[in-house]
């Protein structure tokens, strides 16, 4: 009964958002292409290990990353994995956060301030200046990204320099 | 070939120098050559490679704007394009083929411009394709279209470089070459000129002042010492050319001094023999005038005409007489006149008759000669003539005067005019042509009097038959008619009887003197004998015939007869008439033919024509009794 009713709102909510879900397929691919110019330094010594994508809030957004499971970057399977209480930051290689996450963003930032080799992504307003890697948002209708770079450094990132040329702003 | 030759008769200077230069040159210009053609295969290749490198290059810098489909970021990438010469466009697809980015050299503004538009572009030498591969997946390519433009500026520049420094080369190796055949030839040229000198002028006492070590030097010592032999020689030879004309010009006295002595001596044995020669010559001049003079008369007297004559007399007076004109008058008894019988050199007015008394020379009997014709007597029969030196000559024989020998001078020339041998010479010629005429007119009265009849003067018998033989071989050749009558005297034998003898006789006369007039100029009259007589009429018809016999007929009545103061009575013939070739073609059978139409014409009563049995019409229908 409640999954007919969880239909029906996925239902409602998805009438509005033929345009929402274009949005997303677009974020998906950006988040992708996010991985494809970022090194880990977890992966520095040839590891071959899963790349994981944790995906914290809720979204159209989290099914359409989930189609990209299985897919190759960098020599490493794309693995996509939905945050919960039992996740650990560590596990986690790309977090992105959904908007509807705005609410506690600073608080996880700030909890996640320093972790090691975690890129993070959000399409909320102000995630940079949170502390967030990297900023999704849209400008005169096009998908556009800004980069907070010191926040990469302390994660011990590196992006590639064509990633940042990208940006639209990049803070030090 | 001439262009060969014409090189090979240039200076030695300009021989060097033309093939230093054409070397030179050559080497430059198949060197410009290589190094062009090589650089050109070498740019063509590396600009390929060059543009694969930028689109590569553009391709690495495009991934991160391919996978955010940021276009303005790819526009950026692709506008470095601008710094890369010859790049016409770039254009940056997608994934799907779609274009993200287009770079337009010659338009940057529109970045939109149709990439097919370029395509076609004759500007487009070549492109090329880099695909854009970020983490082994294809995400896009470049596609970069060039033109070789500047590449070919470039080379032309080069090119334009080589040359300039080509001709640089080449305008030094030239001088180089003009110094260098300068110093070769110039040395050369001074023993030139100086052999020139030496073989115009025979000048041996030049030298040449070439002091050098290396083969010229050697080659002018050579001439040096050549040259101090041959002055060596002609002195020498001067001094014995000297000697030897003292001794030829005594010599050519000596020969000169005996040379005249022997033309003296020649001079007068000359003039000996021209006085023999001269006299040799009127000898054989003599003895050709007789030779001519025996030799025209011989000719003469075997001819058998006055007609005959002329040419003979004409030729050899011309030959006799070959200075002078002339003309042979003849003597006419009948007219008292004197006649030109021939003329030879004349004009044709100086030829006329003229009275006896008009001549000097027939009046005396002796030459009359005119030397000056503006002092001598002129005979009157030449005084309207221009007057020139003549002779007339009379022409005697026999004791009888025949005519004159009138010879005048044509050349314009009056040196040696009329010697005595001349006078002499047409004295004799005039002596032969006399008797030569005289002989002639004796034997044309004989020839006429073995011919005639002497009673009638009609022609006789032997005649007419020598005549019929010859008018019938004649019409034969001519293929015409002979008509011949044949007439007899109607009852001449009672008249004889009753009149005598004598008025016999006066009847044949009448007939005949009848006959004589009545021929045609053509027309023969005969007396056949007795009181017969045959008339031959040669190319008549039978028509014509009758006709001509009947008109005889006719005339005969009406002839009047008188004898001794009676008148006797009318007399009448009988003709028959016989045709050739149709009663007969030989003499005996015309005449026999002729003689029966003659009996027939008898028995039909006399006094008419009869035509023979094979000719046309024998009419016999006489009107008279």
């Amino acid at each position: 009964m409640r999954r007919i009713l969880g239909l029906m709102i996925a239902a409602c909510i998805a009438l509005p958002a033929a345009a929402e879900s274009k949005e997303s397929e677009l974020k998906a691919a950006f988040v992708y292409n996010f991985a494809k110019f970022t090194e880990w330094p977890a992966f520095k010594n040839n590891d071959d290990s899963d790349l994981n994508l944790c995906l914290a809030g809720n979204g159209t957004l989290g099914k359409v990353l989930s189609n990209l499971k299985g897919r190759n970057v960098r020599g490493h399977k794309l693995n996509v994995i939905k945050v919960d209480s039992t996740t650990e930051p560590g596990d986690c290689h790309i977090l992105y956060v959904s908007r509807s996450e705005a609410g506690n963003a600073d608080a996880l930032m700030n909890s996640l301030a320093g972790e090691q080799g975690l890129l993070s992504i959000s399409d909320i307003d102000g995630f940079t200046q949170s502390g967030g890697i990297i900023e999704l948002k849209v400008v005169n209708n096009k998908m556009r990204f800004s980069i907070n770079l010191r926040a990469a450094r302390e994660a011990d990132l590196t992006l590639s320099s064509k990633l940042l040329r990208l940006a639209t702003t990049v803070e030090e | 070939m001439t262009r060969i030759s014409r090189f090979k008769d240039l200076p030695i200077g300009w021989k060097l120098a033309i093939t230093f230069v054409l070397t030179t040159a050559t080497a430059l210009l198949l060197a410009t050559f290589f190094f062009t053609y090589t650089s050109w295969q070498h740019e063509k290749e590396s600009a390929k490679n060059e543009l694969l490198a930028v689109a590569n290059i553009i391709g690495a810098n495009s991934t991160a704007a391919l996978a955010f489909g940021d276009a303005t970021a790819a526009q950026e990438t692709l506008a470095t394009l601008r710094a890369v010469p010859g790049v016409l466009q770039g254009v940056l697809y997608d994934e799907s083929g779609n274009v993200l980015a287009n770079f337009n050299r010659q338009n940057p503004d529109n970045q939109s411009a149709k990439v097919s538009a370029w395509e076609i572009n004759d500007n487009i030498d070549y492109q090329v394709s880099s695909p854009v591969v970020l983490e082994n997946d294809v995400i896009g390519k470049v596609v970069l279209y060039a033109t070789l433009a500047p590449r070919i500026q470039q080379l032309l520049d080069n090119l334009l470089t080589v040359l300039l420094a080509s001709i640089t080369s080449l305008a030094i190796a030239l001088l180089v070459a003009w110094r260098m055949q300068k110093s070769i030839t110039s040395p050369i040229t001074r023993i030139t000129e100086l052999m020139q000198r030496v073989s115009r002028h025979h000048d041996y006492t030049v030298r040449s002042d070439i002091s050098q070590q290396d083969e010229i030097g050697t080659l002018s010592d050579g001439i040096n010492q050549m040259l101090d032999h041959v002055q060596q020689r002609d002195n020498e030879l001067e001094q014995h050319r000297h000697e030897l004309e003292s001794e030829v010009s005594r010599r050519t006295a000596a020969l000169k001094e005996a040379n005249e002595k022997l033309k003296e001596e020649l001079d007068k044995s000359a003039q000996t023999e021209e006085g023999l020669k001269r006299a040799h010559e009127t000898l054989e001049r003599h003895h050709n005038e007789f030779a001519l003079l025996s030799e025209m008369n011989d000719r003469l007297q075997i001819c058998h005409s006055v007609d005959e004559m002329k040419p003979v007399i004409s030729h050899y007076t011309r030959k006799l007489f070959p200075e002078y004109g002339g003309c042979l008058y003849v003597y006419n008894k009948s007219t008292s006149l004197v006649e030109p019988l021939i003329s030879w050199r004349m004009e044709s007015d100086q030829v006329r008759e003229f009275g006896h008394d008009d001549c000097w020379a027939l009046r005396q009997g002796h030459p009359h000669l005119v030397m000056d014709p503006e002092t001598d007597l002129i005979c009157p029969h030449c005084a309207y003539d221009q007057v020139k030196p003549y002779i007339c000559v009379p022409l005697i024989a026999y004791g009888e005067v025949m005519g004159i020998l009138h010879l005048r001078l044509q050349a314009e020339t009056t040196d040696d005019v009329m010697p005595d041998s001349f006078n002499q010479l047409s004295v004799s010629a005039s002596e032969r042509l006399a008797l030569a005429l005289a002989n002639l007119k004796l034997k044309e009265a004989l020839q006429e009097q073995s011919v005639r009849d002497p009673l009638t003067g009609l022609f006789n018998r032997r005649y007419m038959e020598e005549t019929i033989e010859r008018e019938l071989a004649r019409s034969k050749r001519m293929g015409s008619c002979l008509g011949i009558v044949m007439i007899d005297v109607d009852h001449f034998k009672d008249f004889n009887d009753r009149y005598g003898h004598e008025a016999g006789d006066l009847v044949l006369q009448e007939l005949g003197n009848y006959l004589t007039r009545a021929v045609r100029t053509e027309d023969i009259a005969c007396r056949y004998g007795g009181e017969e007589f045959v008339f031959i009429m040669p190319g008549i018809n039978t028509e014509n015939a009758y006709a001509r016999a009947e008109e005889l007929r006719k005339d005969v009545n009406n002839i009047n007869l008188k004898y001794k103061g009676h008148v006797l009575p009318n007399i009448s013939i009988s003709l028959g008439v016989a045709l050739a070739p149709a009663d007969g073609t030989s003499t005996d059978i015309l005449l026999d033919t002729a003689d029966k139409a003659l009996y027939q014409a008898k028995r039909a009563g006399r006094n008419q024509v009869v035509m023979a049995g094979n000719s046309v019409n024998t009419n016999t229908s006489a009107t008279n009794s």
